[in-house]
């Protein structure tokens, strides 16, 4: 009642009620199976940085330094702020989509250098659990790409 | 007066008059905002040019002059023009068809930030006070598409937004 009646009442954007706020945080919650992938993927970078926590404390002991270690740093860095961006958004319920196709395509990118042009850029490939990180990047990938656009359609909607 | 229309203004009118395809980059361009439009040509002729030079001596000769140490991992020069070759398709095609633009510049964004920061920090270790002005350019050059990215981001978020108040 009192709300003027014109040819762009329809624009009209009202203050979101509680219910409207409640359904629109609702749709940042994931689904089941996007928790289940969260976890992969959330242990699958938990190893990754025990794995360049151990070769950093490597660099400490070790008489000469390695000259890649600046661009393992790098690496190191954007796993850290991608991983902690993206927890933080689904753990505050706001959209994290976008976020997450960032970090697939960062991954990607990597996995290109190292595929055309880094041959021993993988941290401590001597290392038993490296192996087992090697040989599922693959499937990381693939969940990560996979993940950003089943968020990505849920927040478009 | 004539009534009857001549053969250039029936052309005029008719074009006018054809339906025009969401499907077309003129058609998403004028959708969004003129700020938008200005950083999508600036972004697409920073991809261009880069591409051009890339094909050139030119690059190596600038990082001679400011004595870059050797380009490993995503700065190499081959992994560089295939990677702006590849974001050049996607945020054009993208913005064509409408789906995945924004999704587009994100990962363009996160992949050339990785970019710059392992460049510079390269870098970091071999520059002297003589390549203070080399360097500066240097690094303006890389923070032009990344400041034209942000602002893409920026609009085109701001022009998906729903339009409940949170």
């Amino acid at each position: 009642m009192g709300r003027p009646i014109d040819g762009n009442a329809h624009f009209d954007i009202h203050p979101a009620t509680g219910k409207e706020r409640r359904r629109y945080r609702d749709l940042n919650l994931l689904t089941r199976l996007e928790r289940i992938m969260y976890a992969f993927l959330a242990a699958y970078v938990c190893c990754l940085l025990g794995l360049h926590a151990l070769y950093y404390a490597g660099i400490f002991t070790a008489m000469e330094r390695d000259p890649s270690a600046i661009i393992h740093a790098t690496r190191t860095t954007f796993v850290c702020i991608f991983f902690t961006l993206i927890s933080l958004q689904i753990a505050r319920r706001r959209p994290s989509g976008l976020l997450i196709v960032a970090a697939a395509s960062y991954s990607s990118a990597t996995f290109i250098e190292d595929f055309l042009i880094l041959e021993s850029s993988f941290f401590l490939p001597e290392h038993p659990m490296a192996g087992v990180l090697y040989a599922l990047r693959p499937l990381f990938l693939l969940m990560l790409v996979y993940w950003a656009v089943r968020r990505r359609s849920i927040e478009a909607t | 007066m004539s009534a009857k229309l001549s053969k250039e203004e029936l052309e005029a009118l008719r074009g006018s008059t054809e339906a025009v395809s969401p499907n077309s980059i003129a058609y998403n361009l004028h959708i969004r905002s003129n700020l938008a439009r200005r950083c999508f040509y600036g972004l697409n002729v920073c991809a261009l040019a880069f591409l051009f030079v890339s094909g050139t001596d030119v690059m190596e000769a600038w990082l001679n002059q400011v004595n870059a140490p050797p380009e490993e991992g995503v700065t190499e020069l081959k992994i560089r023009t295939l990677l702006v070759f590849l974001f050049f398709l996607w945020v054009n095609l993208a913005l064509i068809f409408d789906r995945f633009y924004l999704e587009a510049l994100a990962s363009s964004l996160s992949v050339y930030l990785y970019a710059i920061v392992t460049r510079f920090s390269q870098f970091y270790e071999h520059l002297t006070l003589d390549d203070f002005w080399p360097f500066s350019i240097f690094a303006l050059l890389r923070l032009i598409p990344l400041f034209l990215l942000i602002v893409l981001i920026k609009e085109e978020v701001q022009r998906t937004k729903p339009d409940r108040a949170d």
